[in-house]
Formats: C-alpha cells, sequence, structure tokens
C-alpha cells in the first residue's frame, strides 16, 4: 500500500503548507501587510484540501511486478506489450473515453491525451496489427474484471479497500 | 482485382501457426483470458454526399453524388501474446472507381518473435496493409483521417490499389528507448492493381490489362517521441507494371512496361487541442515501349500538403489543409504534356492545387457527422475512368460533402 501511504503524505504536507500560509496572511494583515495575503491564503488552503484526482494502476494479484516505468506502462496500456516479463498474457481494462478518470489517467500517468490512445488502438484494429483494451463501465467493475482476470492491468481513482488486486507505482 | 490467395508464401503459414499453437503459452493463455476478451469484432459504415459545381468526382458530383460508401467488417483473434490473426473485409463504393463488390482488405497472421518493455519484432504473413505514409494503413475507416477525403495529392484514390496492400511478408522492429519509438518495417508481396491503375499510368482507359511485373518492395521507418507528441516518418514501395493489351483494340498501345517508386516523409505534432501534418510525396515513374502514342518517358510526379485540425470543443474539429500535386514536377504547368501529346491531354490535367476546410462532429463514440469545402484548381486528381473526355474538364472548381459514419 505504499502509494495509499504515499498519498496521504502528500496530502498532510500540502495540509500543513495551506495552515502555514494562512496563518502568515492572517498575522501579516494583522500587521496591516495587506488584506489580499488573507484571500490567497485562505484560497491556496481550499485547494489544497481538494480531494487530490490520484489514480492508481492496479493488475492482477498474478501480476509478479511492484513498479513500472511510464514508458512500459504507456506499451501496456496501448496494447504493443502483449505479455508480462514472466511471458504471461497482459488483459488490458479501461474506462470509456469520456470518463474524467480516463482522461487524467491518460494525461498525469501516461502523458499521452486521450484521443492519441484512441487513436492508436484505431490503427492496431483496422490495420490487422493488434487489438484494443476491454472496455468496462466504472471503476467498480474496473475492480472486479482486474481481481477476477489473470495477467490484467487497470488503474482506479483512489486505492482500493480490498486486497483483490495490486497496486502498483509508476515512475 | 479482388482476392486472389498467394500460396507461395502463405505455404509456411500452417506449419508456423501449428507450432505456436502447440506451444506452451497457449494453455495458460486460455484458462485466464475468456474467450470474447481474445475475439474482437470491429466495424464501420460511412455514406457521402458530394456536390461539385463541375467534373465527376466519386459518381455524378455535379448533379450531387451519393456513391460513396465504405462498410467495414474486422475480426481479430489473439491465440496468444505471440499470435495474432486478423482480417477485415471492405465493401467500397466510390463513383466510377468501386462498385462495392466486397474484398479482402487484409487477412494476415502476426507472429510475434521477441517483445518486451525495450523491444518487439516479428513477422506478418498473408493480405498486408501497407504503411505508406500516416493514413494508407487506414484510408477506408473513416473515423482514423480527418477529412471526409484523404488529401488526393499523396493518396490518391483514383490509384489506390495500387499502394494500398500486398500479398506477401512483413518483417517489423520496434524498438523502445526513453526518448521515443524506432519502428522499422520491410516487405516484399505482390500489389493488387485494377483498370483504375491503368487509366491512370496510361493516361486514359485503354483496352487491355495491366498485370504486376513481379514483387513489391516496401520498407518504412518511424520515430514517435515518448508521449507521442512528435512522429517523424519515412516510407516507400516499389511496383513494376506490365501491360498486356489486346489484339483487336482500336488504338493499341504496345506491350510495355511502367517502373515507379512511391515515397512519402511524414511529420505529425499532436497537442492537446490541434495537431499539425505535414507530408510529402514523389513518385518517379519510369514509362517504356507502349509505342508513339505514349512515348517512352521518366516523370516525377510529385505532392505534398499542409494540415491544421484544431479540437474547438470535446466532440468538435476543425480542419484545414492546402495541397499542391503535379504529374511532373519537371513541366509543373503542365505545357509539354499539352505538346507532346498534340492537345489530347490539357495543360490542367497536369497539377491541382486544392484548399479544404473540414467541420467535424463526433456525436457519440458510434457516430460521427462531418463536412468540408474544397477549392480546386486543376485537375490532377480526378479519375481518368471518372471523366474518360479531357476536353470536358474544368480547371476551377468546388467540391462540397457531407458525411455520416457509423462503428462499432
Amino acid at each position: 500500500m505504499a502509494p495509499f501511504a504515499q498519498d496521504c503524505k502528500r496530502c498532510f504536507k500540502a495540509f500543513v503548507f495551506a495552515t502555514l500560509t494562512a496563518l502568515v496572511a492572517v498575522s501579516s494583515s494583522a500587521v496591516g501587510a495587506g488584506r489580499g495575503w488573507i484571500w490567497f491564503g485562505l484560497l491556496y488552503a481550499l485547494l489544497a484540501m481538494q480531494p487530490n484526482h490520484a489514480q492508481d494502476v492496479i493488475v492482477n494479484r498474478d501480476v509478479n511486478i511492484d513498479s513500472l516505468d511510464r514508458n512500459t506502462a504507456r506499451l501496456l496500456i496501448t496494447m504493443r506489450m502483449t505479455e508480462w516479463p514472466d511471458k504471461r498474457p497482459v488483459t488490458v481494462f479501461v474506462l470509456p473515453d469520456k470518463n474524467p478518470l480516463h482522461q487524467s489517467f491518460a494525461k498525469r500517468i501516461l502523458d499521452v491525451y486521450p484521443y492519441q490512445l484512441r487513436s492508436t488502438w484505431d490503427r492496431q484494429i483496422f490495420s490487422g496489427t493488434g487489438q484494443a483494451p476491454q472496455q468496462v463501465a466504472d471503476e467498480q467493475e474496473m475492480l472486479q474484471r482486474v481481481s477476477q482476470t489473470g495477467g490484467a492491468i487497470g488503474y482506479i481513482g483512489a486505492p482500493p479497500d480490498s486486497a483483490a488486486v495490486k497496486v502498483i507505482k509508476v515512475e | 482485382m479482388g482476392f486472389q490467395p498467394r500460396i507461395h508464401l502463405a505455404a509456411p503459414l500452417p506449419l508456423l501457426l501449428a507450432m505456436l499453437l502447440t506451444g506452451p503459452g497457449l494453455a495458460a493463455a486460455q484458462s485466464e483470458q475468456r474467450f470474447g476478451e481474445r475475439l474482437q469484432i470491429h466495424g464501420f459504415a460511412s455514406q457521402s454526399a458530394i456536390q461539385t459545381s463541375a467534373n465527376r468526382y466519386y459518381g455524378d458530383s455535379p448533379d450531387t453524388s451519393f456513391d460513396f460508401t465504405e462498410i467495414g467488417l474486422t475480426a481479430s483473434l489473439r491465440f496468444s501474446p505471440r499470435l495474432l490473426l486478423a482480417a477485415q473485409v471492405l465493401s467500397r463504393r466510390a463513383g466510377d472507381m468501386g462498385d462495392g463488390s466486397p474484398t479482402l482488405d487484409f487477412g494476415l497472421a502476426d507472429i510475434n518473435l521477441a517483445s518486451n518493455a525495450d523491444y518487439r519484432a516479428g513477422i506478418r504473413l498473408g493480405r498486408i496493409k501497407n504503411r505508406l505514409g500516416l493514413y494508407n494503413q487506414t484510408r477506408d475507416m473513416p473515423f482514423t483521417h480527418p477529412g471526409i477525403f484523404l488529401p488526393q495529392v499523396v493518396y490518391f484514390d483514383k490509384v489506390r490499389n495500387l499502394i494500398l496492400s500486398a500479398d506477401g511478408v512483413l518483417l517489423y522492429g520496434d524498438l523502445y528507448r526513453p526518448f521515443g519509438h524506432l519502428a522499422a518495417t520491410l516487405a516484399i508481396g505482390a500489389p493488387i492493381v485494377d483498370e483504375n491503375v491503368e487509366a491512370a499510368y496510361l493516361v486514359g482507359d485503354f483496352n487491355g490489362t495491366i498485370e504486376t511485373n513481379g514483387n513489391s518492395w516496401l520498407a518504412s521507418l518511424w520515430f514517435t517521441s515518448a508521449s507521442e507528441r512528435l512522429q517523424l516518418g519515412l516510407s516507400g514501395a516499389t511496383a513494376s507494371l506490365q501491360y498486356d493489351p489486346q489484339p483487336d483494340a482500336i488504338w493499341p498501345l504496345d506491350p510495355g512496361t511502367v517502373d515507379l517508386l512511391y515515397g512519402i516523409a511524414s511529420a505529425q505534432y499532436n497537442a492537446e487541442r490541434w495537431s499539425l501534418t505535414a507530408e510529402y510525396m514523389v513518385e518517379p515513374i519510369k514509362r517504356r515501349d507502349f509505342g508513339p502514342v505514349r512515348p517512352d518517358g521518366d516523370l516525377n510526379a510529385e505532392g505534398y500538403y499542409a494540415q491544421a485540425t484544431y479540437r474547438l470543443l470535446p466532440h468538435w474539429q476543425l480542419m484545414l489543409r492546402y495541397e499542391e500535386g503535379f504529374a511532373d514536377r519537371d513541366d509543373r504547368d503542365g505545357r509539354t504534356l499539352e505538346q507532346q501529346s498534340l492537345g489530347a491531354i490539357p495543360a490542367k490535367k497536369a497539377s491541382s492545387r486544392i484548399l479544404s476546410l473540414g467541420l467535424r462532429w463526433d456525436i457519440s463514440r458510434q457516430w460521427m457527422l462531418r463536412t468540408e469545402y474544397q477549392r480546386h484548381i486543376g485537375n490532377f486528381i480526378l479519375s481518368e475512368i471518372e471523366n474518360p473526355d479531357f476536353s470536358r474538364f474544368d480547371k476551377h472548381w468546388d467540391l462540397i460533402a457531407i458525411q455520416a459514419a457509423f462503428r462499432f
């Protein structure tokens, strides 16, 4: 559960930083340094408290890796890498193109735009050089399918409560 | 034209299939992946309406043509991580250039010999779509390119079959590095030619048949930056054609040959809201031994375009494109051609300059609607079969088209 711990640490840091900023703002306004700082501090605190739209890459428990680099994650999701290092087949699950989680996963974790993923999958399907991932309706189905399918990879918005899947780090 | 299986190249296929099917990977693959996850079926259909101010383009366009319909059905089966079987049947009605009879667009076995996070290499056997330029591989699938029509000065629809696909063998190798991917292919196979090819290279629909003379070679090299923002590619093909005249033809040509090279340099930059694309095509053509009607000649056909697409809203896309193409880059105004043919081939037939403006609306995952306006100067890209009487060419013409497309 390393990413979960990391997320918490990040949240905590942001909270501390925001509180400090707010305190500095309030105290500086008290000495007449300017009212603008109060608003700035409050806004910052608010932003920092916003739920962090974090994504986690999840894999079936039988997948024998703990971390992935970004390029490898991209090769897996675009289905150009069809087997794990131990030669077992990869099955990829994705959310629909317009799902906000899919969009932020593509941009933040894979560093590609969602339309580029679609165009890569389309080129593979309609030239006979590859396939497209399995689409799931929502995060609940994602969790279920990844946990039930050997060699599966997918992603979710928040770390799962259960140990049905393995969460892996993308570096 | 159509599907002609070429046994000599496909002979080792059953053996390889057997080897892969009985391999140790399959048992594991089958127990873990459901059949439905390994078999994928996809398809598409599109219908267009085309209106031109003059000249026939995809049917009787001056009187509004509905004669442009594409229907495709694709199936792929991943037997194992190392073996993919895939085929697509395509029906394409395109004015006088295509009658809609179903053809096997591709049918291949992709055998992966090595695959990991650093590289991938393998072989494809069967009927293979050629990776020429950015769009040839999926040129008939409407969702994969921004406009209704591909830039004609590079992707001639009038001779699409010559470069579309080949029955043969392809070797591929991909190299994955932190800065990006390098992908190379090398293929040999028999291209599929038809009467459109003959009419284009002999400049007119003569009696007789044209056949490929030996196999074509195809090669491509692509670089894609790590986050796929930048894509650069070089791709090319060779083809050799042999003309066999009909003995009772009124105006026969001698049994001549056409040898050609077809090369494209491609560049594309993809940002979140916009994409910029440019491609340059050059095609050296050697025409020999057709007799006095079509004298021996060495030509260099040339075409290039620049295209910008802008995703102004999540489901709306604008396209702007300018393209120029020439039958012979040493005779851009076509005067030499007109003189040599004693006026039979007008100078305006030698070039095309086209400005296109398009708007695309992706209504849902399944449906798409788009429209396109084109302003043309010249008649180079027009089909000789659709416009047999060159004296009736209108040099300045416009086109407006709409298209509805469906996919699943």
